[in-house]
């Protein structure tokens, strides 16, 4: 090592605690900064790089570095997130909180040229200036701060891990292997997108027609069904009056358990589950009144409606033992249990005229 | 509240002894404020013979974080306790064995 590198290596050692400062000040800075955006992530990965690390890249490129400065990621941070839009969404937001060096900053999305591999993500080079009201210590360190989807970073580790940027080049036949996955993974990255979008677009529109009661031919599946219990107004109506019974408070879970419930009775569409809730509306609310009504439980889940109202509908079809033993079985995974709770709702609700 | 643990790997045992209730749920609450690193949580409740409104909280928070990391298994329920999360429509959403 030449006394300039070694020069660099005593100022790192001086720097180090500053570092160390700066970063945890950067780390917290990204987890408001996610918090606050709602965004979804990974995780955040930070650290400051060690002195072994540093003296391999010194003697590997050192004739690019004269002194510390010169290294913008002595300190770095990485925010993994789920969607590219996200990506752009994040980017933004960090340049808003810190300050950029644009000169030492790039997309290195926007970097690879077409016919090139590679599947890269947002770079920013970073730093507190003196303004920001940080201790002095840690303004005007470089730092960079690195955003990908996670399609994005299992490239980039596994290129690190491969390490297929041999100085000799690769041989056709594995350079364009490379190829073919970046651009399988920038087109998964895309479609992942799409699936959201359009997942929030369908949901969007089943929500709207359940409200305006145009959700008739609509499927009883995982969307439709939660949603018609969050929005539709008989259902809505039955759930508070069986909450009302003890004043309880309703906690919304997932009603997805019920879609082979319901189908299990014939109802595979909106329309027959609306007729089914007008039709035995009451007859749930008296059930629910003569379990809840002598007890203070006071709190239900979002499902107690439907919960009451297939016992309805089995009491005033008269279901046979056997059958409504084969229905209680969707919730009771014990099949004598299932039996025996069958036998007593029997006898207290048809068996006996 | 009595509450044994063990844990293997990424699962975590709890049983619980007694009343689910408004003075020993927080006990339960307490032990499943810390769950990093399990992706399983079975809870026994075998020795449990009753459960209030405070306990069916308990448990939906468990379910809530658990759905999150992997998920939840509510074994052993006794009749009793089963009828509660019946009545209140608990019963479609947890996975009782």
């Amino acid at each position: 090592m030449n006394i300039k590198d070694k020069s660099i290596i005593e100022d790192y050692r001086k720097a180090r605690d500053s570092f160390v400062k700066l970063d945890g000040i950067v780390y917290d800075k990204l987890c408001k900064i996610v918090k606050e955006t709602g965004i979804q992530t990974l995780g955040i990965e930070h650290r400051v790089k060690s002195e072994a690390s540093l003296a391999g890249k010194l003697v590997r490129n050192g004739d690019w570095y004269q002194k510390l400065d010169d290294l913008t990621d002595i300190l770095g941070a990485r925010v993994i997130c789920f969607f590219n839009d996200e990506v752009d969404k994040l980017g933004k937001e960090v340049e808003k909180h810190f300050t950029v060096d644009r000169k030492n900053s790039s997309d290195k999305r926007a970097l690879i040229k077409a016919d090139s591999f590679g599947y890269l993500s947002l770079h920013y080079t970073c730093y507190f200036n003196e303004e920001s009201g940080y201790p002095k210590e840690v303004c005007n360190k470089k730092f960079e701060i690195q955003i990908r989807t996670i399609l994005q970073h299992t490239w980039a580790a596994i290129e690190h891990d491969i390490g297929y940027k041999s100085e000799f080049g690769l041989p056709r036949e594995y350079e364009r292997g490379f190829s073919r996955v970046a651009g399988l993974l920038e087109i998964a990255d895309d479609e992942f997108i799409r699936l959201r979008d359009g997942m929030k677009s369908y949901t969007d529109d089943i929500r709207k027609r359940i409200k305006e009661n145009r959700a008739d031919e609509v499927a009883v599946n995982a969307v439709s069904i939660n949603e018609f219990v969050r929005s539709n107004r008989l259902m809505c109506e039955l759930n508070g009056r069986i909450a009302a019974i003890n004043g309880a408070e309703i906690k919304i879970v997932d009603a997805g358990n019920y879609i082979e419930q319901l189908e299990w009775f014939g109802i595979k569409k909106i329309g027959e589950l609306q007729k089914l809730t007008e039709r035995r509306g009451q007859a749930a609310f008296v059930l629910a009144e003569s379990a809840l009504g002598a007890t203070d439980i006071d709190v239900l889940s979002s499902n107690a409606g439907l919960w009451y109202l297939c016992r309805a509908e089995l009491i005033a079809e008269k279901y046979s033992e056997e059958k409504i033993a084969e229905f209680f079985a969707f919730s009771i995974k014990e099949k004598e249990a299932a039996k025996r709770r069958a036998k007593a709702f029997y006898n207290k609700y048809i068996g006996i005229e | 509240m009595k509450i044994e643990k063990s844990r293997e790997g990424g699962t975590l045992l709890l049983s619980p002894e007694g009343r689910l209730d408004t003075v020993t749920a927080p006990e339960l609450e307490n032990e499943i404020g810390d769950l990093s690193g399990v992706e399983e949580l079975i809870i026994d409740m075998k020795k449990i013979d009753y459960i209030s409104s405070a306990g069916l909280r308990v448990i939906l928070k468990a379910q809530k974080i658990m759905n999150e990391k992997g998920c939840m298994r509510l074994k052993n329920v006794g009749e009793s306790v089963m009828e509660v999360f019946e009545i209140t429509g608990f019963s479609d959403f947890l996975t009782v064995e």
